[in-house]
């Protein structure tokens, strides 16, 4: 393959991108009115990557959460909303707290992932515990997806993950 | 060869050890009683054959220590598992620990150090330390402990894998000892000026984009990365004990896809066939078909995302970005085919649980689709000039770096050559029979290479093997389907394993050749179906410690000075290895 022709085919990509971008999220307008620009500052409290697949997903061109105003930012002074992907381990939580104390407020948590409670695998382990209750009560709202069971899908879609974020 | 072999290694070990009546073909088990032994049989391992190292050689495929104090041994044991390189054999032995009083509850114990004959042994020792409570000899507390366990998070001598405490002994000692903790200053120190003007940077555990939690401090001078260590241990969930715990045989795939998330199939495929081995059952042929689809849709995908992150961190996102839409096309096709996006929930022992039956047309042509889509794309990166001035001879894995750590999958392969693969060396599943043996064999042939650099061990080597896997997985599933649509359904209905006639504190291997390595299980029956002990070898933790040793400055053959590592390097020499600190950390 030549490097023109290369080029054609990127441009062609780009095209498709889009084109699958429109046919899954159509009815989210990405310039709605109240639109606005949210910054998020991401912290795996312990999981076992599969949150981060989906999450880093968000950022690739056909959910191109960025084009949103949502964007992933490097240092929690910068940010408005807390990504937390559980579930939490002891290791982390001193970590994750102090995340949590340098941002700025107003600021608020969304979670993903493995909450440690009844339904859980980990449930019981010494080494997990559930989000402690100050951080907690500052959760916005728990990424979730259920099966036709009713039981929690993990890891959530990375198109629910946006819907949510999108709220915000 | 390969008698020749067995008869060698039994002279060798039999002068050490025991041997135990072994219940598999590919097995042969050896028992030491005394800790100079040990050692002195690993120096000599390392080595054999000596006098004939053409015909390959045994690699420490993983290690860790039971507790065996309830059992008719009496003692805590260890286990050191190795691999033939290119025979079907695997060695275990077992060195029975001196018997302690049963009084003595959070006695350290100590056994001999294999770091130094054997330095793949290094992150199976710290695990034993922290969570069996079980000390090499010579090497320092401070050195080996709060690896898994944070010193800061747990007090010190938990030992969670020894079976005297049940798991709410556990909860409730550690919740005690948090009481009794003052809150710690924060000591977290971001940047330290030695006395030498070297500077001490650390980054993490949380990072600036998304990626699992891992401290690094980079020992700089300007640019130039002097030292590099690594503090993992943050995603520990102790997934060893949960398997005792709160799981029996049959449904403990569940918790083995929780792993690692990006193996989250081969992980379950890995626990099956150790289940399955303990049952004395194979699974029908369509399962294993099936199995080694999902396997090679699993490697397709993480390839692309790992290659479209490279060329994300070079700057290159032209090419980053189709290959991340890419991506996104094989998670959605896994879960139009497998109803999970990273392939959960598929895996039984015994069998496989499909949704809905296999669309061969749909899986055939989207394999193809992608792959070539994905050949196209990487043929530009890698002709790209400035792609492969950025990647070559950064981040240099030497051959015998690679052999000295006992690295695995395709960062060996990229140091030592494509033909070191678990697919080959000990085939399980199809590859047991010859045309697919064969098949994979001839794909790896140097000669049907994609691309001419040579492999030396750099992120170069490692993104075109890569590249080239991904090649031959489209390879192997063209083939797959075609023998799987020509089945009779016979061959499809899942075999129900039963356990009844498994006695107790028998222990079986699973091993399946990831995207990223060897994934080892080794699983020891309890009674009533339960786990007696669950060990879980991710790629990851062997190849940790080889990560760090290609950063560190160290000689390469065609450089007269020290190759080193600049900070800006490490993002891409990083992702270049993309190992799971989740699996790493359990």
């Amino acid at each position: 393959m030549n490097a023109r022709d290369g080029l054609t085919k990127l441009v062609l990509y780009r095209f498709i991108g889009i084109l699958l971008r429109r046919s899954s999220l159509t009815e989210l307008q990405p310039f709605h009115p109240q639109s606005r620009s949210v910054f998020i500052r991401y912290v795996d409290a312990g999981s076992a990557n599969d949150n981060e697949i989906e999450s880093s997903a968000l950022w690739n061109p056909i959910y191109d959460a960025e084009h949103y105003g949502r964007k992933l930012v490097a240092s929690p002074r910068h940010a408005d909303v807390l990504l937390v992907s559980l579930p939490l381990t002891r290791n982390m939580s001193k970590s994750l707290r102090l995340t949590w104390q340098a941002m700025p407020t107003p600021a608020t948590i969304v979670s993903l992932g493995d909450q440690v409670d009844a339904g859980s695998l980990f449930k019981g382990s010494y080494a997990v515990k559930s989000l402690p209750e100050d951080l907690a009560n500052n959760v916005y709202k728990h990424i979730a997806d259920f099966d036709e069971s009713g039981q929690e899908r993990l890891p959530p879609n990375p198109e629910s993950i946006l819907r949510v974020l999108l709220e915000l | 060869m390969n008698n020749d072999l067995i008869r060698d290694l039994r002279g060798l070990c039999l002068q050490f050890g025991e041997e135990l009546d072994r219940p598999r073909a590919n097995e042969i088990h050896f028992v030491l009683h005394a800790g100079a032994d040990l050692r002195t049989l690993v120096v000599q391992l390392m080595e054999f054959p000596a006098h004939r190292p053409d015909t390959g050689e045994f690699a420490l495929v993983t290690a860790f220590s039971n507790d065996e104090r309830e059992l008719e041994d009496g003692s805590f044991k260890l286990y050191c598992i190795f691999a033939h390189s290119r025979a079907d054999l695997f060695l275990w032995i077992e060195y029975l620990l001196p018997r302690e009083e049963r009084s003595t509850q959070n006695r350290q114990i100590y056994y001999p150090s294999l770091a130094e004959v054997a330095p793949a042994v290094i992150p199976f020792q710290r695990e034993m330390a922290d969570l069996m409570g079980l000390f090499p000899e010579g090497i320092s507390r401070a050195l080996i402990r709060n690896h898994l366990l944070h010193g800061t998070a747990y007090p010190p001598d938990l030992f969670p894998l020894r079976r005297d405490r049940s798991m709410e002994q556990l909860v409730k000692s550690i919740s005690e000892w948090e009481k009794e903790q003052a809150e710690v200053a924060d000591d977290h120190e971001p940047f330290k000026v030695l006395e030498t003007g070297e500077i001490v940077q650390r980054v993490g555990p949380v990072h600036a984009g998304i990626i699992e939690p891992g401290r690094f401090d980079f020992r700089v001078v300007g640019d130039e990365i002097r030292e590099l260590t690594i503090k993992l241990g943050f995603t520990h969930k102790g997934i060893e004990r949960l398997f005792q715990s709160g799981f029996t045989l049959l449904d403990g795939w569940k918790l083995a896809e929780r792993v690692s998330g990006d193996s989250s199939f081969s992980h379950a495929l890995a626990y099956c066939y150790a289940v399955e081995s303990l049952s004395s059952i194979a699974a029908p042929l369509g399962a294993e078909f099936l199995r080694a689809l999902f396997v090679e849709t699993e490697r397709i995908t993480n390839h692309i995302g790992d290659i479209a992150a490279i060329a994300h961190d070079v700057g290159f996102d032209l090419i980053s970005s189709p290959l991340a839409v890419l991506k996104e096309k094989m998670l959605r096709f896994n879960a139009s085919v497998g109803g999970h996006r990273l392939l959960r929930g598929l895996n039984r022992p015994g069998g496989m649980c499909l949704p809905a039956p296999l669309a061969v047309r749909h899986v055939k042509q989207t394999v193809e689709e992608v792959v070539s889509e994905f050949l196209d794309l990487a043929r530009l990166l890698i002709e790209s000039n400035g792609f492969r001035e950025r990647v070559s001879r950064i981040g240099v894995l030497t051959a015998d770096l690679a052999k000295q750590f006992g690295a695995t999958g395709f960062v060996a392969r990229s140091s030592r050559g494509r033909d070191h693969d678990f697919r080959l060396a000990h085939p399980y599943g199809i590859y047991q029979q010859s045309k697919y043996h064969d098949l994979l064999q001839s794909a790896l042939q140097p000669e049907k290479a994609l691309f001419f650099h040579p492999l030396e061990g750099d992120v170069l080597a490692r993104v075109q093997l890569r590249i080239e896997e991904s090649y031959t997985s489209s390879i192997l599933i063209q083939q797959i389907l075609a023998d799987y649509s020509e089945l009779s359904p016979s061959h499809l209905t899942s075999i129900d394993p039963t356990l009844d006639h498994t006695p107790n504190n028998i222990a079986a291997l699973g091993y399946v050749e990831g995207w990223r390595g060897d994934i080892i299980y080794w699983i020891m029956k309890d009674k009533f179906e339960r786990i007696y002990r669950c060990k879980v070898c991710d790629p990851s933790s062997i190849n940790w410690p080889a990560l760090v040793a290609a950063i560190n400055p160290h000689s390469v053959h065609w450089q007269a000075e020290l190759s080193r590592s600049s900070l800006a390097d490490f993002p891409v020499i990083n992702k270049s290895f993309n190992l799971s600190y989740s699996g790493n950390d359990l």
